[in-house]
């Protein structure tokens, strides 16, 4: 009984301490991962999505608290909204929006034009879709099928009665980036006051 | 178990030199060394992580019933392991990226659970000390040699810059896999030769 009772003690010490360390590197860590994450993944697809503007979109980052379309926990939460200006007005917003794909998460960054309310284009940040078939979302044939996509109608695969040209062997993942695309023009929408707002040049 | 620091730490430089004298971590050692500045990654990761883990394990070592020892180590190796995978994602994301899944997978690299088992376990904290990082050191070097190896051959480049003239036509073959198999094989075959000719 002693003997188990020690194993019990030992081992729940250990992986408590454990826990406590993790959660301060964890913490200790957060912004600086944030950061890199923003440099390296996020920067280069927002640069290319929001390409011709006359400001610099990374640095002008506004942080707002939205509720994004069809987040059914009701809480804000905060997000990244990237703005591009030409001539000094504001041309287009890009935010990042993620659906779920055929291995895990899409994270599809979607820049707006604000004033004809229509798609720029789409970059894909993080996923986990299978290399040389849904990895193809990355490839920028794909992605120029989004561009010009107006607010007006669903964004759907033509398998689907849309427009946009699905990847061949991987309809999951082209729906995957279509829903995330959906729920960027619906946050959009529900949120376009505070948005705009937000980024007044 | 008496040895000096000195002698624990060198023997990991040679005569216990992971992965060629212990052949052990094989996994890691053929997929990272790609490129010479991944196999330091790899093996500066490496170290850390069993520096680390062969104190607390040694610290702990009077501590940790002999049942769920293997339980205690890997909950001590994971804890390190994760903190690397974090600190790396946040100062050195592009390497963080080249070596991906086999950051996370240190927890599983059989020196280092080796190291616990076959030394921390039973040896005061600054003889495991200085044994992590023997070993550490050997495999970081053996890393960074197969790795500069198959990159100089395979691409043209040491560390990202090119040292074989423009004339040179890369070995692509060097660079995948089947090509880190005949590297590791013809560096163990060399070491062999080298060891039956210093003993002899």
């Amino acid at each position: 009984m002693r003997e188990i009772l020690k194993m019990i003690i030992v081992l729940a010490a250990i992986t408590g301490a454990s826990g406590l360390l993790l959660a301060g590197v964890n913490q200790g860590t957060k912004d600086q991962r944030k950061k890199q994450l923003l440099q390296f993944v996020k920067g280069p697809a927002v640069t290319e999505v929001l390409a011709g503007c006359e400001n610099q979109p990374l640095d002008d980052v506004k942080e707002l608290e939205l509720k994004a379309s069809g987040d059914d926990t009701g809480v804000a939460s905060a997000m990244d909204i990237f703005p591009a200006y030409k001539n000094d007005a504001l041309w287009a917003v890009a935010f990042e929006m993620s659906a779920g794909g055929y291995g895990g998460d899409i994270g599809v960054i979607v820049g707006i034009d604000v004033a004809k309310e229509e798609l720029i284009g789409i970059g894909i940040t993080t996923h986990k879709e299978t290399p040389g078939l849904g990895a193809r979302i990355r490839e920028k044939g794909f992605r120029d099928g989004f561009a010009g996509l107006g607010m007006g109608g669903a964004v759907e695969v033509k398998a689907d009665g849309g427009a946009v040209d699905a990847i061949s062997g991987a309809t999951i993942s082209s729906r995957g980036v279509c829903e995330a695309v959906s729920k960027a023009f619906d946050t959009y929408r529900e949120n376009k006051e505070a948005i705009l707002a937000s980024v007044k040049p | 178990m008496e040895g000096s620091l000195v002698q624990e730490f060198k023997k990991g430089l040679w005569e216990e030199i992971p992965p060629f004298r212990l052949v052990l971590g094989l996994c890691p050692v053929l997929a990272v060394t790609k490129a010479a500045d991944t196999g330091l990654g790899m093996g500066i990761a490496a170290t850390f992580v069993l520096v680390l883990s062969n104190v607390i394990v040694s610290m702990l070592r009077n501590v940790i019933p002999n049942k769920v020892r293997i339980a205690c180590y890997i909950v001590v190796i994971a804890t390190f392991v994760v903190v690397t995978e974090l600190v790396m994602q946040a100062y050195t994301y592009p390497l963080y990226e080249a070596l991906g899944i086999f950051i996370p997978l240190i927890v599983v690299n059989c020196i280092i659970l080796g190291r616990a088992e076959a030394f921390a376990g039973k040896n005061p904290v600054l003889l495991s000390a200085a044994d992590g990082l023997g070993i550490g050191l050997g495999f970081t070097l053996s890393l960074t040699f197969l790795g500069s190896l198959r990159e100089i051959f395979g691409a043209g480049t040491l560390f990202g810059q090119a040292v074989m003239g423009a004339s040179f036509e890369p070995f692509t073959f060097m660079v995948q896999a089947p090509g880190a198999f005949v590297c590791l094989g013809i560096l163990l075959g060399l070491m062999n030769i080298v060891e039956a000719i210093r003993t002899r």
